[in-house]
């Protein structure tokens, strides 16, 4: 009888360490499921960046000659000083063909990232609606590109009186890996 | 097959062992006679359950009544506790050996002044474990265990008033006394087989005491033999009765069968068979043996339910394989694709041009160009909204408008107009006060941006955050 008490025993221990065995597989079925999801998705991501960025190269590739236009080449340590000249004569013409009056002008500091750089000029203008409607189509549409990056329109102190507006225009240069002096 | 869902009762007399089922509908039937002739009990009894297919019976077993010590006591009222210490001082007074040495049980049934009537039974410890191990070596498990006298009453239909049960054996007899259903005293003679000269005389010396007095038995039953009524008769001075005890079975199925024995031989086998059917009641299993099979019962249920949960479980976890090793192979084939992919895309051209694609790109997008914005503004915005402020970021991705409005609800309808602009994924209005001489409501409006990822903007930081409203 005892020697059966045991073997119970033994049995029902058994199973309890089966039904834990089983419980931990479940357990570890369960966490490589969430992880075969994650490598998935990384997986679908990797598809996705690999596909953008073979789209993304191959427009670059293929429209180097426009976009070399667009944005212009330049060396790797093109800074402001080198670069506000032709975007002080470029914003300057722009605003004044579209009859908009720049009380001042400012540089920002630029911000260069993946060999391209972008220089803010932070501007402050009168203008009508009309005059500022084609100051932001020509900026949109002008060569080298220039980045409307903040406007703030305000109405003018007097009824009547031109529109108050704080403008940042951005123009950009790409690297092309040569080195150039200057000061930022 | 025998003992389906029943009840067995093993009855090993001196010269044979007599079986009887109790099925669970009622019906009695003579499971097996098995004359020992010469061969052990033991022999017999294996031989019969090994050749013999038994189901999961309970099986009850008696003792001889010259191994057992059968007493009665009256209590007094008390609770249960203390009547089971009452009890045990009475078996340590009235058994011959000490209790440790002795198997040992009691019942309790109402006497007819309102007082506890105790009967009390006990065998030596060896006879009872002798009993278990016959069972055991038969591959059966002992459920009851009683005194062949006591079983042997459990199948006798008892006449009202005092009498004198004499259950005739092959060497011994066992005489009890009774009143009604209660007993009264018992006790066992060798007497001999009920046929031989002087065993009615040998039985009447014994019963002697118990007949003197006004409250001595009237009459007699004679069970487990035939033979010796009339002699018993003479020497008791009382009538005798046979007692049949196939009439204590309402089943009218034991009355068609053909008995190798006087009918009155199976009344210890039909008693425990009987017995066995009750919950309660004497039995002189040790305390051990329930305690072990009670905790093997437990056990046997826990191992039922674990397994049950491991079925369960291992079903899942198959399942679960299935569904890993389909997942894993999916893996692979995104893994492959994208390795693939990697691999078709074309070198980096080197420099900026590949930051300055992305650029115009960004700047392409509707939500990059405040002008179209300013337009779609102008287009959308109910006509009694006038704005006052435009403020625009790229980097923020956010556009600010303060303006008014003639009622509150054309600031709804236009920050609803504004939610269906192109390039803004989101308007929320951030206030709208009443005007001062009740003509109209001020508000600022905040639109979020879809704006393109341009590598030089770093637009998380100041970016308002979602669902602030």
């Amino acid at each position: 009888m005892t020697t059966a008490l045991t073997r119970m025993r033994r049995m029902v221990g058994t199973a309890v360490v089966l039904v834990l065995a089983l419980a931990a597989l479940l357990g570890y079925q369960y966490w490589a499921a969430g992880d075969i999801a994650r490598a998935d998705a990384t997986a679908r991501d990797a598809i996705a960046r690999a596909t953008r960025d073979a789209r993304q190269r191959a427009a670059a590739l293929e429209g180097r000659e426009a976009l070399v236009a667009r944005i212009p080449a330049r060396a790797q340590t093109w800074s402001w000083s080198e670069h506000l000249p032709a975007t002080m004569t470029q914003v300057g013409a722009l605003a004044e063909s579209c009859g908009a009056a720049v009380a001042t002008m400012q540089p920002a500091p630029p911000v260069t990232r993946a060999g391209v750089t972008r220089f803010p000029l932070r501007l402050k203008v009168t203008a009508t609606l009309s005059a500022l409607t084609t100051l932001l189509r020509r900026a949109r549409e002008a060569t080298p590109l220039l980045a409307v990056d903040q406007v703030t329109i305000r109405p003018g102190e007097q009824p009547g009186d031109p529109l108050r507006v704080e403008l940042t225009l951005s123009s950009y240069v790409m690297a092309d890996g040569r080195t150039s002096g200057g000061k930022p | 097959m025998v003992g389906r869902n029943g009840t067995l009762g093993v009855d090993i007399g001196d010269d044979a062992i007599r079986i009887v089922e109790v099925r669970r509908d009622g019906a009695v039937t003579l499971a097996a006679y098995l004359p020992l002739e010469g061969a052990s009990a033991r022999e017999v009894l294996a031989g019969f359950f090994r050749e013999t297919r038994v189901g999961a019976a309970r099986l009850a077993m008696s003792l001889p009544g010259s191994d057992c010590a059968v007493k009665t006591a009256s209590l007094p009222p008390a609770a249960p506790a203390e009547l089971a210490r009452v009890v045990r001082f009475e078996a340590e007074t009235q058994f011959p050996l000490p209790l440790p040495e002795m198997a040992w049980h009691y019942a309790l049934t109402p006497g007819p002044d309102g007082r506890p009537h105790a009967v009390i039974a006990g065998a030596r410890g060896t006879a009872v474990e002798e009993r278990l191990l016959l069972a055991r070596e038969s591959g059966r498990a002992c459920a009851l265990l009683l005194p062949a006298p006591l079983a042997a009453a459990g199948a006798v239909r008892h006449p009202d008033g005092p009498h004198l049960l004499v259950m005739a054996g092959a060497k011994w007899s066992d005489l009890c006394l009774y009143d009604g259903d209660r007993l009264l005293n018992c006790r066992s003679v060798l007497a001999g087989a009920p046929a031989t000269d002087g065993w009615a005389a040998r039985i009447a010396r014994e019963a002697r005491p118990w007949l003197t007095g006004a409250a001595g038995p009237a009459q007699a039953l004679l069970a487990g033999a035939e033979a010796g009524a009339e002699a018993l008769t003479d020497a008791l001075g009382i009538p005798v009765h046979r007692a049949t005890p196939w009439q204590a079975v309402r089943d009218p199925h034991g009355f068609q069968q053909e008995l190798p024995d006087p009918p009155g031989a199976f009344t210890t086998a039909i008693g425990l068979a009987l017995a066995a059917r009750g919950a309660a009641g004497l039995n002189l299993l040790p305390a051990r043996v329930t305690r072990t099979r009670a905790e093997r019962a437990r056990l046997a249920w826990a191992l039922a339910a674990l397994l049950l949960i491991a079925v369960v479980l291992a079903t899942f976890a198959y399942q679960g394989h299935q569904r890993l090793a389909a997942s894993r192979a999916a893996l692979r084939r995104v893994e492959a694709e994208a390795l693939a992919a990697q691999r078709a895309v074309p070198p980096s051209p080197g420099g900026g041009l590949l930051a300055a694609q992305q650029v115009t790109e960004a700047l392409a997008a509707p939500a990059s160009r405040p002008l179209e914005l300013l337009r779609a503004l102008s287009a959308t915005l109910p006509e009694p909204v006038t704005l006052s402020d435009f403020s625009y970021d790229r980097g923020k991705g956010v556009l600010t408008l303060k303006g008014h409005a003639d009622t509150s609800a054309t600031v709804a309808d236009a920050v609803r107009a504004l939610g269906a602009v192109s390039g803004v994924t989101r308007a929320m209005l951030d206030a709208t006060t009443a005007d001062s001489d009740g003509k109209g409501y001020t508000f600022q409006l905040t639109c979020l941006l879809a704006v393109a990822e341009d590598p030089t903007v770093t637009r998380a930081p100041g970016r308002v955050a979602e669902g602030r409203r």
